[in-house]
């Protein structure tokens, strides 16, 4: 089979995927469709998309994401968030991402030392050829994480090149912002492409994760998503790998086991 | 393990429950945003709640599996809100909110009936484990212990907040600071210590009830006290984690009966200073009345010397 | 002038947490080094400069601060960017055993110089007293009302009128002076305060001539036996109390005498649980079990005291020269020489008996002008009393303590050398409190401890000793206006007139009608007035301009009409001294004046210049040279200290400039330097360490009392005829009015009322008043720890919270002295709301050595005799 038929093939079973899920009940072109590729058009002009309600995202289809929980001190979140709702664009130098959950409490205001914040990030690898390890990447393979918390209502850039290593990675910009309504978030996240040499790719990995402050998750207690495709090329397709899935290990404490 | 470990060494018998060290060490770190309800260095009467409150009680520590326990996270009303003063309102001001617990709330309350109560203080820095659950439980590798000096320092650029620190540390003495997003923590004044001049609550102390040094300096009072004349232990060694700060337990005023007869016993309970300070207790407080006992005869003791020593650190 | 806002100050601490730290040098994957194990090695170590940024400043000055603690610590104030940002105490002390001197609120003061609390402008009142409504006026303004409403007073009514308060000139002496100076140059009226706040122990000036000596905190290492008696060295004397925490593991045996089971009991081998007030049935019941066991020091008694010499049994006076002949002395004493098997006139040279050797037991009968009378030594009345008065069992019922424990303590004090009691205010602060020194004291001055080192009678309360003495003369160049506090607020606010005022013993001014103006500098004349709500009912109406020079609005300034804003400590310089150690050192400026604020000698200077230049103008001739004559000394703090330092062999040869950098120890006593330092390695016992008195004991010199000796006998017809002319236990007044026993301690977290309004302090309390109280008290009146409770009695009403403390004593309630008005509700009074304001009338007699002097001799305006009853609110 040539590529061209593969592509054929997966073009039409994606198409059936989405027919049957709106066949479902999902109606309308803001409905979430259910894919393991995200798209992401180009726009041009227009408003800000940071803004979480900017009129451009009515008009991008929007892919959901299935999340578990997982947690690395073996204190399973209780409040597990089971799924996004992801859109993706491109505008000048920049990608965007809008991405929006269902959580019964803000916590966006850290007034207490037992408080936790609601937060979400967004993982793609340094090396956007690459599909590093999904925890946190990997020392030969790091992971870019564009992670934005609801009590600064920000951004930051971070990279990882393993447990433990998360950092400040200023090379690559960030923006964030965020609204809580209707018992849903709805976060836009942002990372410069820039000159980026690494990034002038078709395709690349992306995994999403979420964190919901009153369950107390924060670093490795989380929701996370299964790495997806981003698809740079406007309506381009490339399909999903699911075989992390398996092999995601069940983290346990890093303590040093000689005092045992 | 470091190479080289700083010590710690206070004597209860000294101590004076003035909070110099309190607030030596709030002037030298805690001034800024976040930090208003923190005391890296707290000091405690004794029996009582303790700062933050009931802190025996919330776990952390080590099992004994060697595993790192995730104890309770307190909240800041355990630690003490602190209060504000709206000087705009004079005539009158008041603290808001209305107080309910502090650091000190139970300042010289103690327990048992007058005449025969009793309490005692203890103050509290961090111990710079040996075996810190603090940092055993960071899982961003955060904290770690100096190879030259022991001192278990919180990384204030790689700290996530994540607080598993303040969940596991047995004694709760990192703390969490909202402004920051970070968990910070007695330094042991490491910029004091090493330029040679010691911790602000070792050099402060009104009552010169600190000793601090190397362990392995064995002219050195931290050593003498600990090592050669085993006076000196560490509070509550079951926690598992090998603290470099130690105590002399305190000697007990003597109970007496209603009209002043002295009765002999001390009136702390042996078993509580045990619960606190390990079964050696007994034998250091043997060990103190002994030289005590040598001092009054008008010999000389090298324990009594070092305790009432000028030369309480080298560093 | 600089002007600094609270939140320059602010963001100058705590830049540890200031946020963000972005290693931007950092190739930023290099951050991705796994950490392998924490315990051996950490590559990311760069962030540590965080921290050691913080230790840094541009200039550290060393300084001091002013209040009346005894502390008289030494700190190093580190200047960053203009900004005092920390202090640390400067341990520069030259004998180590003084360092490092300083407590938790030394530590806090940057708070109060960059705090709410800060007057920084002068203010005058435009709302009624004490409602906090200010205009802010300038220099030329202030200064202006000052000195029309002075001219206008002195014009009209006299400078008698016009009363000003200052208190403790040790802790600032240049500060204080400046203003005393102005009052004696004007004939103003100068209060004192030692006796008002009842610092002042009646019982030394009446035993020994002195207004109080004790020996240096040093000294207490020396002892082998030390006694606190109300004495809580642990909270109120923090910069010392490790001396005795030492003396105790050197060998010495502490004992605490108190009614509540305080933080110094924790520290005591034996603690006696005292019912309160009762002090002085204990002292006399072990000085009487002394005697019994014949325990006392015979030679010492015969040579130092009072004790062999003859009282007529007919008159209960003492045997003068007068009764013998005709025109003779009336200051010379006889005892009976048991040699000679006469009376015998005590030497006037010198105290040394040579071969006589007085009887101190019997009856003798002796010729006078008048016939022939019987005579007893003064040792045989007290024995005689103390016999019949206050045997260890008849204590027993009085104090609670049990006769047994009375008589193992007298016994151990008498026998283990040297021995001292070490007394403070839980005892000082009674009415009765000269009958509870003098039994006190007895104890010491049997056992032959008066004039040791490591033994005596050593009184801490007040700094009251200014140890550079030429001061005195530059404070008093005229023949001042003194006058007793306690005399001037009782009189003026219940207008009434005591005994000792109508006899002429003791001064009450203004001669006629009432005081017109007052100003307060470096005191809180109102928030500490005992009868405070009568003082702010009766005696500030009367007052038509009261002025505060003061850097923090405390309840004087915020109940003043005029507030100037005064320098804080860390904005001048100054000297101090202490009871508790044998150094001058100095204030010096680590910052300029904040705001609009100068130091009081200067508020002093620029105040008596215009008061010079109006009084010239309108030619008042009495005040025409006041400036130059002010001036005479010195026109700088710095010249006048230096001044002074010249003209005492005590401080001569030390200058200024070196006081500036560190302390001196002052030169007097055998050992005028750090003494004999031999003894223990590392620690040191000074056996050359100051205590009073050697001059008497060990050279025999003549005590400044009416016989020469220490006198235990008083034969003042008022003391004879309140039958105190021997120490005698009275019981605390008023019992039977109000269930409880009202106890006011100084405590740990304050100096009297400053401190009591920070922030860091209340954090560490309970953030507010509080009253303490025994649990079983709380529970029979339904209150539970934190309620808000209201302590009242016929004097007032003062709302706080309750604290449940079982080492509270069962029928008393504390509330630790000090706290401000306004840190009560609306609807309260303060803490001294509750206490009124008595006069004891053998404390206003002239007698021989008692005549009033300033701080010296006058009634101590006594609070312990309170009782009330307290209720949930």
């Amino acid at each position: 089979m040539s590529r061209r038929a593969i592509i054929i093939i997966i073009v039409v079973l994606a198409a059936a995927v989405t027919l049957s899920y709106l066949w479902l009940g999902h109606t309308g072109p803001t409905q979430a469709a259910r894919a393991d590729i995200l798209p992401v058009p180009a726009v041009a002009g227009g408003e800000d998309p940071l803004a979480p309600a900017a009129a451009v995202w009515g008009g991008i289809t929007p892919i959901q994401v299935p999340l578990s929980g997982m947690d690395i001190k073996g204190e399973w979140p209780v409040a597990i968030t089971t799924s996004l709702e992801v859109q993706a664009l491109r505008r000048g130098d920049w990608l965007y991402w809008r991405v929006s959950w269902a959580d019964t409490t803000a916590d966006s205001r850290i007034q207490d030392i037992t408080q936790f914040a609601d937060a979400v990030a967004v993982q793609v690898p340094v090396e956007a050829a690459q599909r590093p390890y999904i925890c946190m990447g990997q020392g030969t393979g790091p992971v870019n994480i564009i992670y934005w918390r609801a009590d600064t209502n920000q951004a930051e850039s971070l990279v990882g090149g393993a447990y433990g290593t998360l950092s400040r990675y200023p090379l690559v910009e960030a923006k964030g912002q965020g609204s809580y309504q209707n018992g849903r978030w709805t976060v836009v996240l942002a990372r410069a492409l820039g000159q980026d040499p690494a990034w002038q790719v078709p395709q690349a990995s992306i995994a999403f994760a979420v964190w919901n402050g009153a369950d107390e998750q924060r670093g490795g207690r989380k929701s996370t998503s299964n790495w997806l495709t981003l698809d740079l090329r406007a309506g381009g397709q490339v399909t999903a790998s699911r075989n992390e899935v398996a092999s995601r290990p069940v983290a346990r404490s890093h303590i040093p086991r000689r005092w045992r | 393990m470091s190479q080289r470990q700083l010590a710690m060494v206070i004597d209860i018998n000294k101590c004076l429950g003035c909070q110099t060290c309190t607030i030596a060490d709030k002037n030298m770190w805690l001034r800024g945003p976040g930090q208003e309800y923190m005391c890296w260095n707290s000091v405690e009467t004794r029996p009582g709640d303790g700062y933050p409150r009931r802190w025996e009680k919330m776990g952390g520590g080590f099992d004994a599996n060697g595993e790192v326990q995730l104890g309770d996270l307190p909240g800041v009303e355990d630690y003490g809100v602190p209060w504000e003063w709206d000087w705009e309102k004079l005539p009158h001001i008041f603290p808001r909110p209305q107080p309910s617990w502090g650091p000190n709330w139970q300042e010289d309350v103690g327990e048992g009936e007058y005449p025969n109560t009793w309490y005692f203080y203890l103050p509290r820095p961090c111990n710079h484990c040996n075996k810190p659950a603090c940092l055993a439980a960071c899982p961003r590798q955060a904290i770690y212990k100096r190879e030259e000096d022991g001192i278990v320092l919180i990384d204030q650029e790689r700290c996530r907040g994540y607080r598993y620190c303040v969940r596991a540390c047995p004694y709760k003495k990192p703390y969490y600071n909202v402004q920051t997003n970070k968990a910070e923590k007695c330094i042991f004044c490491f910029p004091r210590v090493e330029k040679g001049v010691p911790p602000a609550c070792v050099a402060q102390c009104a009552g010169r009830i600190r000793f601090f040094g190397f362990m392995d300096d064995t002219e050195g009072p931290v050593y003498k006290l600990v090592k050669k004349f085993k006076v000196a232990v560490p509070l509550h060694p079951e926690y598992g984690t090998e603290p470099n700060v130690y105590y002399v337990p305190p000697i007990s005023t003597p109970r007496v009966g209603n009209n002043g007869e002295p009765q002999g016993q001390g009136r702390i309970p042996l078993a509580y200073l045990e619960s606190l300070f390990g079964p050696s207790v007994r034998q250091v407080l043997d060990t103190l009345r002994q030289e005590i006992a040598r001092a009054r005869r008008g010999e000389t003791s090298e324990l009594i010397q070092t305790l009432v020593s000028n030369q309480r650190w080298r560093v | 002038m600089r002007k600094f806002t609270r939140r320059d100050f602010l963001k100058m601490g705590g830049l540890a947490s200031a946020g963000v730290l972005v290693s931007q040098r950092l190739p930023a994957l290099q951050m991705l080094q796994a950490v392998e194990d924490p315990l051996k090695s950490y590559p990311y170590r760069g962030w540590e400069d965080l921290y050691r940024k913080e230790w840094r400043w541009d200039k550290v000055v060393r300084t001091t601060h002013s209040v009346n603690c005894t502390g008289s610590c030494g700190w190093n104030v580190q200047v960053r960017d203009g900004i005092a940002i920390r202090s640390e105490q400067s341990a520069d002390f030259p004998d180590p055993e003084y360092n490092p001197r300083g407590c938790q609120k030394g530590a806090s003061y940057e708070r109060y110089v960059y705090g709410p609390q800060r007057v920084k402008y002068p203010l005058q009142r435009v709302g009624e007293r004490g409602e906090g409504k200010w205009k802010r006026i300038s220099w030329e303004e202030a200064y202006d009302i000052i000195a029309e409403k002075f001219l206008e007073v002195a014009q009209k009514h006299g400078t008698d009128h016009v009363f000003l308060f200052s208190v403790i000139p040790a802790m600032s002496p240049l500060s204080a002076g400046a203003g005393y100076r102005f009052g004696s140059l004007t004939g103003c009226v100068v209060g004192s305060f030692y006796d008002w706040y009842s610092d002042l122990p009646p019982g030394e000036p009446m035993t020994w001539g002195y207004q109080t000596e004790s020996c240096e905190a040093w000294d207490w290492a020396n002892s082998r036996y030390i006694i606190l008696w109300g004495a809580n060295a642990v909270e109120s004397r923090i910069p010392d109390a490790h001396f005795l925490t030492e003396a105790r593991y050197l060998g010495a045996k502490i004992v605490t005498i108190f009614p509540d089971y305080n933080p110094t009991s924790l520290k005591a081998d034996q603690y006696l649980p005292i019912r309160e007030g009762t002090d002085a049935a204990l002292g006399l019941a072990m000085a009487q079990h002394i005697i019994a066991r014949g325990l006392y020091d015979r030679a010492y008694l015969q040579e130092q005291t009072d004790l062999p010499l003859l009282v007529r049994t007919d008159t209960r006076k003492f045997l003068r020269q007068a009764d013998l002949e005709p025109g003779g002395r009336d200051d010379v004493f006889y005892y009976w020489d048991q040699k000679a098997g006469q009376a015998v006139a005590a030497g006037k040279q010198n105290l040394a008996l040579g071969p006589a050797d007085p009887a101190l037991e019997g009856r003798f009968r002796v010729q006078t002008a008048g016939g022939e009378v019987e005579v007893q030594p003064v040792w045989a009345l007290l024995a005689e009393k103390l016999n019949r008065e206050c045997t260890p069992e008849i204590a027993a019922g009085i104090t609670g303590i049990a006769a047994s424990v009375i008589r193992q303590v007298a016994e151990e004090f008498a026998t283990t050398k040297p021995a001292m009691i070490i007394e403070g205010a839980g005892t000082n602060h009674w009415y009765h409190n000269d009958l509870i020194n003098r039994a006190q004291m007895l104890l010491p001055i049997l056992t032959g401890n008066v004039g040791k080192n490591g033994g005596g009678f050593n009184h801490y309360v007040g700094q009251e000793a200014l140890k550079v003495p030429s001061l005195n003369q530059w404070f008093w160049p005229e023949k001042t206006r003194w006058q007793n506090t306690t005399l001037w607020t009782y009189c003026h606010t219940f207008g009434r007139r005591t005994r000792g005022v109508e006899e002429g013993w003791m001064p009450l001014y203004p001669k006629e009608g009432d005081p017109k103006m007052m100003i307060v500098w470096r005191a809180n004349y109102l928030n500490q007035a005992k009868g405070h709500e009568a003082v702010l009912a009766n005696l500030w109406p009367k007052l038509e301009l009261i002025v505060d020079f003061n850097y923090r609005l405390d309840t004087t300034a915020l109940y003043a009409d005029l507030v100037l804003p005064a320098a804080s400590f860390f904005e001048k310089f100054d000297l101090s001294t202490t009871d508790l150690h044998e150094y001058i050192h100095s204030f010096n400026a680590a910052i300029d004046p904040l705001w609009e604020s100068k130091p009081d000698f200067y508020i002093w200077k620029e105040l008596i210049q215009v008061i010079t230049r109006k009084a010239r103008q309108k030619g008042m001739a009495d005040f025409a040279n006041l400036y130059e004559r002010w001036a005479e000394m010195g026109e700088t703090p710095e010249a006048v200290a230096q001044w002074a330092l010249d003209n005492h062999p005590w401080t001569k040869g030390y200058t200024v400039e070196e006081i500036k950098k560190h302390p001196v120890r002052l030169k007097r006593g055998p050992n005028a330097t750090a003494g004999d330092r031999s003894g223990e390695a590392g620690f040191t016992r000074n056996r050359g360490a100051f205590t009073p008195f050697k001059e008497h004991v060990e050279g025999k010199e003549h005590w400044p009392t009416l016989t020469g000796r220490q006198q235990l006998y008083l034969d003042h017809d008022v003391f004879l005829a309140e039958g105190e002319e021997l120490p005698v236990y009275k019981p605390p007044l008023e019992l039977e009015k109000h269930p409880l026993h009202y106890l006011t301690p100084h405590g740990r977290w304050s100096v009297h009322s400053t401190w009591r309004d920070l922030d860091w302090m209340l954090q560490l309390q309970r953030g507010g008043p509080i009253l303490e109280l025994n649990p079983q008290d709380a529970a029979a009146r339904d209150i539970a720890d934190n309620d808000e409770v209201i302590l009242f009695n016929e004097h007032g009403e003062t709302r706080l919270r309750a604290k449940l403390a079982p080492r509270v004593r069962p029928g008393t309630v504390i509330v630790y002295h000090g706290w401000e008005r306004y840190l009560f509700d609306r609807d309260s009074g303060n803490w001294q709301a509750p206490v009124t304001i008595k006069v004891k009338p053998t404390q206003e007699v002239e007698y021989g050595h008692l005549k009033f002097r300033l701080n010296y001799w006058g009634p101590t305006g006594t609070n312990r005799d309170t009782r009330v009853d307290v209720r949930k609110a």
